[in-house]
């Protein structure tokens, strides 16, 4: 198939579907309301694990200070790490779904 | 928002209304304009309604949304994990329907609804996560600018090594601070802050590129291998900065840094990456050597004035000029001179061939002798050199089903490790330290104990090795360049195949069924015997009068018989009052003698006894070939007998195919009789006769219904419904292009013994394949065990994060080494003394380094001889 039958860049920038489009990549990034509901729920569950370290490692046994903090930082990461792939695709698909859902007019508005 | 389809099938006002109204009825759509001229169809929408949901309406309601397809470069993608997170960048986009990204071609091939598919769109996406896209090239310029990539990449990496490694060095030479005079002149106290003033630049320079690179993909929740070195080498970098700059912080204070390991960390997977880089563009190069065979420059006539173009402008009909020496621009018929041109680069055949006007020559070959003038009829994309490149690209850009499930497997592998690393930590932090743990333990392959580290310090040692001695490049290298390697070796040696898949299915086959027709035989009739029987009549004077009875039919049997007497140089005299009896034979005036020619039903029907030949007739017809009796005069003179002859490489073929245990059929519409006559000559296993067209797609399935694998060798129109039905399609190069766009794989010659390479060259492919995924997942399974310390218990050694990062290195290399090694590869066809197509002919191995495929290469359409049209 010939590549003529793209639409020009330029066009598309300016079009409204070029806006569409630009209004799905930026829910795709983390700044917008998507991005920052991921950014809450793989935060915040990252925190808790941490969290969770932290308070094993002072109340069970008698680890030192920097392993209690330094093992909740590594637990935190790797939380981070673990839960961002999962979690903000999720967010992306459910809120994709969403939306969609109340063009039909079938989703419940809070 | 609005959306712009191009619609086809849609003619009149009714199908405007049809699809104005059926897209109306989606919700979220509040407007539709239809013009039916030109097709376009604009939706304005919802954002919420997507260009697919609009796309299959319009589908449903019996109309065809037209297909846009973009292909890509992508640079900077280094293992499975790249391909994944580029696939899902793209994935999301409007209009995008399908998308394949290659790491071996560093290739991304989209799919999408023509209008919709944006290409700006598709590349801000991959460059949003941290890659270069730009618009794949044509040709020579895209051979050019891969190589300027390959050299960049070469150059940083190589730039980043100058950097890492003599840092690397140093750094591991004032480790061992304590064993030499060093502590003479530096204390300990000292040392640190000066590891730590190397490693700096060291992890921040030539380390860079893995945490910028992850940061973006994990940021829009993808993962890549950058991420395990990313993490590793931070940590490994953050815990000695913390060691250092907070000696009591209890991380195993001051004695226990590990810059070495951020240092060594990263100068390993550089020299990974380095050599990933050179070896890596060597398995293209089959796609190289088919390029550069493609001439830049055409001498043009054009208004009666030579002119050198570049061949990429040279039109179809424009008048080339070619001196002796100089390279076919383009395929094209000769209009004037007489030469000889050597087609090995291209057909593989080693003895020049002659070309005087009429003859076709074909675009990469090289003229020898003389000056030619010839007329461009194919030009561009449409050669048949540039066709055979873009099939190989193809190919090679394509993904096996094995591949898919190797890049499911990478894509969450790194997933999978970090949540490993994690468990390993808190395992070692809770229990195993203070079940195992003794001062004395060391690490592998080094005589330093690890002293006093507490909980901390040893479970993050461990939960750090783990992330950077998994390698999820190895899996997800494993499968596409073997493919590559194993798509670029077949167009080698004249075996195209159309897909990844092609080659993974062609190494399965258990059965192949040939067609007879133009496929084990030539698919021409020939004449085989000519028996005299009159005292005194040579086989000459026979065949004379058979051909001067026949010059004038359209019979293919007497043009058969005229041809026999042109290739045996007898002279055929003119025949008056020539008759035709359709169905029995013809007749007419040779030399002032009645000559009779025809069936044994037309001799006793012109009152000709011919009872005498009737047990030789029989014993023609038992071989498969066609008696035609010869009267002269009233009386019966001999029999010239017509055959479809056999091609000479078909025996040995079907031998070869034996040896191979494989198990050979022949389909044919012929009688039983003639095809058992053909498949005993050849040694077929098993025949079916007397089958119609239409029904050998049937005999496919019946074969098929008995477990078997079946592939399907064919030329003709009716072939094709049975090479769709095998599980794999072999069209012969001869063949007609409706046999070449249903196989999956094309043979450039009409070679048989191409399909015993086709077959060689699959498996040789997935061999290599299932090698590289063996290793890759062993490697994986024992070290990542063994890095997250199960020896430790019995050994009291752990794996450091530099020798991690040392076997990481080697693994995904070796693969790609192993993957090399099938550039040795050669069919039995072409092995020194075998018994190959080139036998007799003076070919041997090594004698053609740039033959690559192609008789005729018939893959142009139309333009192409059909040497061996299915009749049957």
């Amino acid at each position: 198939m010939p590549d003529n039958h793209l639409t020009d860049p330029t066009d598309r920038a300016e079009s409204p579907s070029a806006r569409a489009g630009a209004e799905i990549a930026g829910a795709e990034g983390t700044g917008s309301e998507g991005g920052r509901l991921a950014a809450v729920v793989y935060g915040g569950t990252s925190f808790v694990a941490a969290l969770v370290f932290w308070l094993v490692t002072t109340f069970v046994g008698s680890y030192p200070a920097v392993a209690r903090y330094g093992g909740a930082a590594w637990v935190f990461v790797l939380f981070m790490i673990v839960l961002m792939p999962i979690v903000i695709p999720r967010v992306r698909n459910h809120r994709r779904r969403r939306r969609t859902e109340c063009a039909d007019g079938t989703c419940v508005i809070d | 928002m609005k959306t712009t389809f191009i619609v086809h099938g849609m003619s009149c006002a009714a199908c405007e209304a049809k699809v104005r109204k059926g897209l109306l009825a989606l919700a979220g759509v509040s407007d539709v304009v239809v013009t039916v001229t030109t097709g376009r169809v604009t939706v304005t929408h919802e954002p919420s309604v997507s260009a697919r949901a609009l796309a299959d309406t319009v589908v449903a309601l019996g109309y065809e949304v037209e297909d846009a397809e973009l292909v890509l470069s992508v640079e900077g993608m280094s293992c499975a994990g790249c391909v994944l997170k580029v696939e899902q960048a793209i994935k999301g986009l409007p209009g995008v329907t399908d998308v394949v990204v290659s790491l071996g071609t560093g290739t991304a091939r989209v799919r999408g609804y023509a209008g919709v598919l944006a290409k700006r769109e598709v590349v801000d996406a991959i460059v949003a996560h941290g890659y270069e896209a730009s618009e794949k090239l044509e040709g020579m310029a895209q051979l050019d600018r891969e190589q300027e990539i390959r050299g960049a990449e070469l150059r940083r990496q190589k730039l980043n090594m100058w950097m890492a490694w003599p840092l690397a060095a140093v750094i591991m030479v004032l480790t061992f601070q304590g064993m030499w005079i060093i502590p003479e002149f530096m204390p300990t106290t000292v040392k640190n802050w000066v590891l730590f003033a190397l490693t700096l630049p060291v992890v921040f320079g030539p380390g860079r590129q893995f945490f910028v690179h992850s940061w973006r993909g994990l940021r829009r929740g993808v993962t890549d291998m950058n991420l395990l070195y990313a993490t590793g080498i931070g940590a490994s970098f953050l815990i000695a900065s913390i060691n250092t700059i907070f000696p009591n912080a209890g991380f195993g204070g001051k004695q226990a840094t590990f810059f070495e390991s951020a240092a060594l960390l990263t100068a390993f997977i550089i020299l990974g990456r380095y050599l990933e880089a050179l070896t890596r563009g060597r398995t293209s190069e089959s796609i190289r050597k088919l390029m550069k065979l493609q001439p830049k420059v055409a001498r043009v006539l054009r208004s009666g004035i030579e002119t050198d173009i570049p061949a990429d402008e040279v039109e179809v009909g424009d008048l080339i000029l070619l001196r002796p020496g100089e390279s076919v621009p383009v395929d094209g018929v000769v209009v004037e001179g007489y030469s000889s041109i050597d087609e090995a680069m291209i057909t593989g055949e080693s003895i020049p061939v002659e070309k005087t006007v009429g003859s076709k020559v074909i675009g990469g070959t090289v003229n020898r002798t003389g000056a030619l003038r010839f007329e461009a009829t194919k030009v561009g994309k449409d050669t048949a050199l540039s066709q055979i490149i873009r099939l190989v690209e193809d190919a090679q850009a394509s993904k096996a089903p094995i591949q898919r499930v190797a890049d499911l497997v990478a894509g969450n592998f790194i997933l999978g490790v970090h949540l490993l690393s994690l468990l390993v930590f808190l395992g070692w932090f809770f229990a195993g330290y203070h079940a195992f743990f003794t001062p004395t333990s060391h690490f592998v392959l080094s005589p330093y104990s690890l002293g006093s580290m507490g909980a901390f310090g040893f479970s993050m040692l461990l939960s750090i090795s783990v992330l950077v001695i998994s390698c999820p490049c190895a899996v997800g290298l494993a499968t596409p360049s073997a493919m590559m390697a194993g798509a670029g070796k077949g167009a080698e040696y004249g075996v195209l195949f159309k897909g990844a898949e092609a080659i993974e299915t062609t190494s399965k086959i258990r059965t192949v069924v040939f067609d007879k027709t133009g496929t084990i035989t030539k698919g021409r009739p020939a004449v085989t015997d000519v028996l005299p029987v009159l005292p005194g009549l040579s086989p000459d004077s026979l065949l004379a009068w058979a051909a001067a009875v026949e010059q004038n039919s359209e019979h293919p049997l007497g043009e058969a018989i005229v041809e026999g007497a042109r290739v045996r140089g007898v002279a055929v005299p003119a025949t008056v009052d020539f008759d035709s009896v359709p169905g029995h034979g013809v007749k007419g005036q040779v030399d002032g003698r009645r000559v009779l020619l025809g069936n044994a039903a037309f001799m006793t029907e012109s009152g000709v006894d011919a009872e005498g030949l009737a047990d030789r007739a029989a014993e023609f017809a038992a071989q498969g070939k066609t008696p035609m009796f010869v009267a002269v005069d009233g009386q019966a003179a001999g029999i010239v007998a017509v055959a479809d002859t056999l091609k000479e490489s078909s025996a040995e073929a079907i031998a070869r195919l034996h040896d191979m245990g494989l198990r050979t059929v022949m389909i044919t519409g012929d009688n039983r009789r003639t095809a058992e006559a053909i498949a005993a000559q050849v040694g077929i296993d098993e025949v079916f006769a007397e089958v119609l067209p239409q029904d050998k797609a049937a005999k496919i399935k019946e074969l098929q219904s008995r477990g078997q694998f079946v592939a399907m060798v064919g030329d003709g129109v009716n072939d094709a419904p049975a090479l769709a039905q095998a599980q794999v399609g072999i069209a012969i190069g001869s063949g007609t292009d409706v046999a070449k766009e249903t196989g999956d794989i094309i043979l450039i010659k009409s070679d048989l013994m191409d399909v015993v390479t086709a077959i060689e060259a699959g498996r040789a492919t997935m061999r290599k394949v299932k090698q590289n995924l063996f290793w890759a997942f062993a490697y994986n399974s024992v070290g990542i065990p063994i890095a997250a310390g199960v020896l430790y218990p019995f050994t009291g050694q752990i794996v450091g994060p530099e020798l991690a990062a040392f076997f990481m290195a080697i693994s995904s290399v070796s693969v790609t080494l192993n993957t090399l090694l099938l550039r040795r590869f050669k069919p039995t066809a072409w092995k020194t003394g075998g018994q190959g197509p080139g036998r007799g002919r003076g070919r041997k191995a090594g004698d053609r380094r740039a033959k690559i495929a192609g008789v005729e290469a018939t893959l142009a359409k139309g333009g192409v001889e059909v040497a061996g049209q299915s009749s049957d």
